[in-house]
C-alpha cells in the first residue's frame, strides 16, 4: 500500500467513518488501532520496528522525566535511536543490512527523538497512556512523508477526541484532492524527462542541465507539497491540525529563507534539536570564547556557528540518505547559507556607504527568486545524479557548452510533446493562482457548491490528465524513500 | 445549511459518476481503422436490443469471426446465428461470454473454435481490452476479468476505462465523438468480412517442433462450456476451422487430445483441416493472410459445409415475418460490401 493507492483512500475513508462512528472517549484509542493497522498492512517489519521504538521509547520517557539528566537509560535509547537514522541513511547501500528499511522509519525516528529531548528539557510531561503515545508515533498519514511533527504540537488535536465537522472534513478532503492532482498531473509527467536526461549525461549536457535544473526542482515541489497536501488533508478529515511544510518556497529571496518555506518541519526539528544544543555545548561556548579572544569577536562568534552550521547540514543531508552525494548535498547548501548570509551583510554595509547601489540592489532584488530556485535546484541535481563529480561536471557544462544552447526551443520541442507540457502548465497555473489569490480550502469548503465542483473538478482533472496506471512508471514519492 | 450540504455532497458524487461514464466512454478506444475488431463483442448487445434471437452461437477467438458466415448460414439454411468471438479469446474468455450469452436468450446449438486450446498463456492486455472492454457491467465480466487478466493490469480498470485510457484524451479524434453513444458496426452478425487474398504460404522450412500438450487449464473450462450446454440442453460442437499456417500451425496431437475428450464427453468434434479438399477450400484463394485466416470466399464455403451439420440440430425454428425481412436485409448488406469494388 503506497500513500498514492485505491487501497490507502478506501483505508482512509473507512477509517474515518469507523473513527466518527466510535464512542467520543474511544475515538483516540480507535484512531491509534487503525494506525497500527495500517503500519501492520505495510509488513511485519514496519509494523515490529514502530511497535518496539514506541514501547522502548515510552519507558524510557517515564524513566528519564523529572530526573533532572538524562542518565545512561536515556542516553542509550537515544544513541540506538540516532543509530537507526543512521541505519536508515545507510540503506541506499544495499545489501549491507539485507532489507529494505521499515516505512517510515526516518520520520517516527525524529518524532520520538523530539518526546524524549523534550520530556527531559521538561518541556512536555512523559506521556503515561501508551496508545496515546502509540498513536502520536503512529498517526498514519504522515507516516510516508510527515511533516515531522513534536508531541507539542499533537497534544491539542492528534491526542483529544475530535467531534465530525463539516469544515474539517470537507477542507480535508478538498486538499487530499489537491495533493493529488499537484502529484499525478506534474509531479509524476515530469518523471520520464527528467529520467531520459539524468541517464544520459554523455547525451544531455550544457543546456540540458539548465532544463533539468528546472524540471527536477518543479517535479520535487510538486511530488512532496502534494504529498503533504494529502497528508495533512488526510489528518484534517479526522480533525487533526498539523504544521505546514511549504511556505511559497520559490518567492524566496535568499537561501536562508528559502530553506525556512521548504521542508519546514524538518529544518526546525534539526535546528532544534541539533544545531541549538549543538552550539550552545560548553565545548563550543568554550571554544567561542577562546576564538574571540584569539582570532577577535567577529571571527570568534562566526567559527562555532558555522561548525554547528556545518554539521547540522552534514545531518541533515545523511538524514536524506546514506551516500556521499547526499552528504556533500548537505554540506553544499550549509556552505551556500552561510556565504548567502555573509555576503548580503557585507553588500548591506557596502549599499549603506553608497546609496545609488542600495537602489540598484532593490531592483535587482526582482531576480533574486530566480537566482534562489537555479542554485537550490543546482544542488538538487545531486540527488539526480547521485554523483559528486558527474554533477559538478555536467554543472560546469551548462556554463561552458554554449555550443548546446544552440536550437534550444526545438530541443525541448523534441523532449516533451503537447500531451507532456499542457497538463504541467495547467497543474502549475491552477498551483500558482491558487497561491497568488490566497484561495484557502475554509474560504471554498464554507461554500458547500463550491466545494462539489473544486472537489469533482480536481478529482476528474487528476483521472483524466494525471500520470498514473499501467504503462506510467510513475515514481513513487520521492520523500517516501527517506 | 445542512441541507445544503448533503445536497452538495450528493450533486458531488452524481456529478463524479456522471462525468466518469462520460470521460470513460469519450477515451475509450473505438477501434476503426484497421482494428476494428475491438467492436465485435459490443455487436451482440445491439442484436438482441433489437429483438434478434439465433439458433446458433458461434464463440470463440479470430477463426471464429473470420471463418462463419451468420448471412451464408441463413441464405442456405435459413439458420439464425451470431459469432461471438474477438481477437485471441481464451476458453475462459469464450466460457463467460458464453454464459452472458445465455442471460439474453437460449440457443439450440453452440459452435466453439478450438483453436484457443492451444494457448498456453493469458491474452496480452490489448487483445484483452478488445474482448473485454465492449463487454456489458455483469458479474460474467467481472469473472471474465478476473481469469483474463495478467500482472500489472488494473481489474477496476475494466469497469472504469478511464482508467486506462486517460492519456488518450490528446488523441482524441471525430470518431471519438461520433461514435460516443454507439459503437461504429463492423461486421455481420459478428462476423468480420475481408475481401482481400493472399494465398496459403507454403513449403517455408520450418523444423517440426513437437507440439506442447493442450493445457489443462483449458480443458478445465472446455468441461465448463460442456456443463452449461449440457445444463441447457443446447448441443455443444468443437470445430477447428480449415486455416493452415506456418505461423501459427495445428498439430494433429492436439486434435487427437481434443477427439480424445471429445469422445469421452460424448461431443461431436470437426477438424475441418482435415476436410479442406472437401470443403473446396482453394488455397490460392481462401485466405487473407498467408493461411492464418479464411477471407470471405473460404467463410462462405466453410460455412456451407458447416451449416450441412448444423441443420441437423435445427429443424423445427419458426421464423416470422419480421425476422424475415430483417435477415433479408443483413443479407444484402453482406452482398453490398462482399461485393463492393476496391
Amino acid at each position: 500500500m503506497t500513500l498514492l493507492s485505491l487501497g490507502s483512500f478506501l483505508f482512509l475513508s473507512v477509517g474515518a467513518a469507523v473513527y466518527y462512528v466510535s464512542p467520543v472517549r474511544a475515538r483516540v484509542y480507535v484512531l491509534a488501532l487503525i494506525s497500527a493497522i495500517f503500519y501492520l498492512a505495510l509488513g511485519w517489519v514496519s509494523f515490529v520496528c514502530i511497535v518496539a521504538v514506541t514501547l522502548v521509547s515510552f519507558l524510557v520517557a517515564l524513566r528519564v522525566e523529572g530526573r533532572g539528566r538524562t542518565g545512561l537509560c536515556g542516553l542509550l535509547c537515544l544513541s540506538v535511536l540516532f543509530l537507526v537514522l543512521f541505519w536508515v541513511g545507510l540503506r541506499g547501500v544495499s545489501g549491507i543490512f539485507g532489507f529494505a528499511a521499515p516505512i517510515g522509519i526516518s520520520f517516527y525516528t525524529l518524532r520520538v527523538i523530539s518526546y524524549l529531548v523534550d520530556v527531559r528539557r521538561g518541556k512536555v510531561g512523559a506521556q503515561r497512556n501508551f496508545l496515546k503515545y502509540l498513536l502520536y508515533t503512529s498517526f498514519f498519514p504522515i507516516a510516508f512523508l510527515g511533516p515531522v511533527v513534536n508531541f507539542e504540537d499533537c497534544k491539542k488535536t492528534l491526542l483529544q477526541p475530535q467531534k465530525p465537522c463539516w469544515e474539517n472534513i470537507s477542507g480535508g478532503i478538498l486538499r487530499v484532492l489537491f495533493g493529488v492532482f499537484k502529484k499525478t498531473v506534474v509531479a509524476d509527467a515530469l518523471v520520464e524527462s527528467v529520467g531520459k536526461i539524468s541517464s544520459e549525461p554523455e547525451m544531455y549536457f550544457g543546456v540540458y542541465v539548465v532544463i533539468l535544473i528546472v524540471l527536477y526542482s518543479v517535479e520535487v515541489y510538486f511530488d512532496f507539497s502534494g504529498g503533504i497536501d494529502i497528508a495533512l488533508g488526510a489528518a484534517q478529515i479526522f480533525g487533526v491540525a498539523l504544521p505546514e511544510n511549504f511556505n511559497k518556497p520559490f518567492s524566496s529571496k535568499s537561501l536562508a529563507e528559502f530553506w525556512n518555506r521548504w521542508h519546514i518541519t524538518l529544518g526546525e526539528w534539526f535546528e532544534h534539536y541539533v544545531f541549538y544544543p549543538l552550539s550552545l555545548t560548553r565545548t563550543m561556548q568554550k571554544l567561542s570564547r577562546s576564538l574571540r579572544q584569539r582570532l577577535g569577536v567577529s571571527v570568534g562568534k562566526r567559527i562555532p556557528l558555522y561548525a554547528a552550521t556545518l554539521v547540522t547540514w552534514a545531518l541533515t543531508g545523511l538524514w536524506h540518505g546514506g551516500a556521499l552525494h547526499f552528504l556533500v548535498w548537505g554540506l553544499v547548501n550549509g556552505v551556500l547559507v552561510l556565504l548567502s548570509s555573509e555576503s548580503s551583510r557585507l553588500l548591506g554595509s557596502v549599499c549603506e556607504r553608497y546609496p545609488r547601489l542600495s537602489y540598484a540592489r532593490e531592483r535587482m532584488s526582482f531576480f533574486a527568486p530566480v537566482r534562489v530556485f537555479f542554485v537550490i535546484g543546482a544542488v538538487r541535481l545531486l540527488d539526480v545524479y547521485k554523483s559528486v563529480a558527474l554533477t559538478f561536471g555536467m554543472l560546469a557544462s551548462a556554463v561552458v557548452r554554449w555550443d548546446s544552447y544552440v536550437g534550444i526551443v526545438d530541443r525541448i520541442g523534441e523532449m516533451m510533446s503537447f500531451a507532456t507540457v499542457f497538463p504541467i502548465a495547467l497543474g502549475i497555473l491552477v498551483v500558482f493562482t491558487v497561491s497568488k489569490f490566497g484561495i484557502r480550502a475554509e474560504k471554498i469548503c464554507g461554500r458547500p457548491y463550491a466545494f462539489a465542483f473544486c472537489a469533482v473538478g480536481l478529482l476528474l482533472s487528476s483521472l483524466l490528465f494525471g500520470s498514473y496506471g499501467y504503462g506510467f512508471d510513475a515514481a513513487d514519492f520521492i520523500y517516501s524513500q527517506f | 445549511m445542512i441541507k445544503k450540504r448533503i445536497f452538495a455532497c450528493l450533486l458531488a458524487v452524481g456529478l463524479t459518476a456522471v462525468m466518469l461514464a462520460v470521460l470513460s466512454r469519450l477515451v475509450m478506444p473505438k477501434y476503426t481503422g484497421n482494428s476494428r475488431e475491438g467492436n465485435l463483442i459490443s455487436e451482440y448487445y445491439r442484436a438482441i436490443d433489437s429483438g434478434e434471437s439465433h439458433d446458433v452461437i458461434f464463440i470463440g477467438d479470430c477463426e471464429a469471426y473470420s471463418s462463419f458466415s451468420p448471412p451464408v448460414l441463413w441464405e442456405n439454411y435459413r439458420l439464425r446465428s451470431f459469432v461471438r468471438g474477438s481477437p485471441s479469446q481464451s476458453i475462459a474468455q469464450s466460457y463467460h461470454i458464453l454464459c452472458e450469452t445465455l442471460e439474453y436468450e437460449l440457443p439450440r446449438v453452440v459452435v466453439l473454435s478450438v483453436y484457443a486450446l492451444c494457448h498456453d498463456e493469458r491474452p496480452s492486455e490489448a487483445y484483452n481490452r478488445m474482448t473485454l472492454d465492449s463487454m456489458l457491467p455483469s458479474m460474467h465480466k467481472v469473472r471474465a476479468v478476473r481469469d483474463s487478466i495478467r500482472e500489472g493490469e488494473s481489474q477496476l480498470s475494466y469497469f472504469l476505462p478511464l482508467l486506462r485510457f486517460h492519456s488518450r484524451w490528446s488523441e482524441l479524434g471525430s470518431d471519438d465523438i461520433k461514435y460516443f453513444f454507439d459503437s461504429p458496426s463492423v461486421s455481420h452478425n459478428g462476423y468480420l468480412l475481408r475481401r482481400e487474398i493472399e494465398p496459403f504460404i507454403k513449403d517455408i522450412a520450418m523444423g517440426e517442433l513437437a507440439p506442447h500438450a493442450l493445457p489443462q487449464e483449458n480443458f478445465e473450462y472446455l468441461d465448463k462450456i460442456r456443463q452449461v450446454c449440457a445444463d441447457s440442453g443446447i448441443t455443444l460442437l468443437l470445430v477447428k476451422a480449415p486455416t493452415d499456417s506456418w505461423r501459427y500451425p495445428w498439430y494433429e496431437e492436439w486434435s487427437g487430445e481434443i477427439r480424445d475428450y471429445t469422445d469421452a464427453n460424448e461431443l461431436e468434434y470437426y477438424d475441418l483441416t482435415e476436410c479442406i479438399d472437401e470443403i473446396g477450400i482453394d488455397p490460392e484463394r481462401d485466405s487473407y493472410d498467408g493461411g492464418l485466416h479464411l477471407n470471405v470466399y473460404g467463410a462462405e464455403k466453410t460455412t456451407r459445409f458447416l451449416g450441412g451439420v448444423l441443420s441437423r440440430y435445427v429443424q423445427d425454428g419458426r421464423i416470422d415475418g419480421s425476422e424475415e425481412k430483417i435477415w433479408a436485409e443483413k443479407l444484402a448488406l453482406y452482398y453490398k460490401e462482399r461485393n463492393m469494388d476496391g
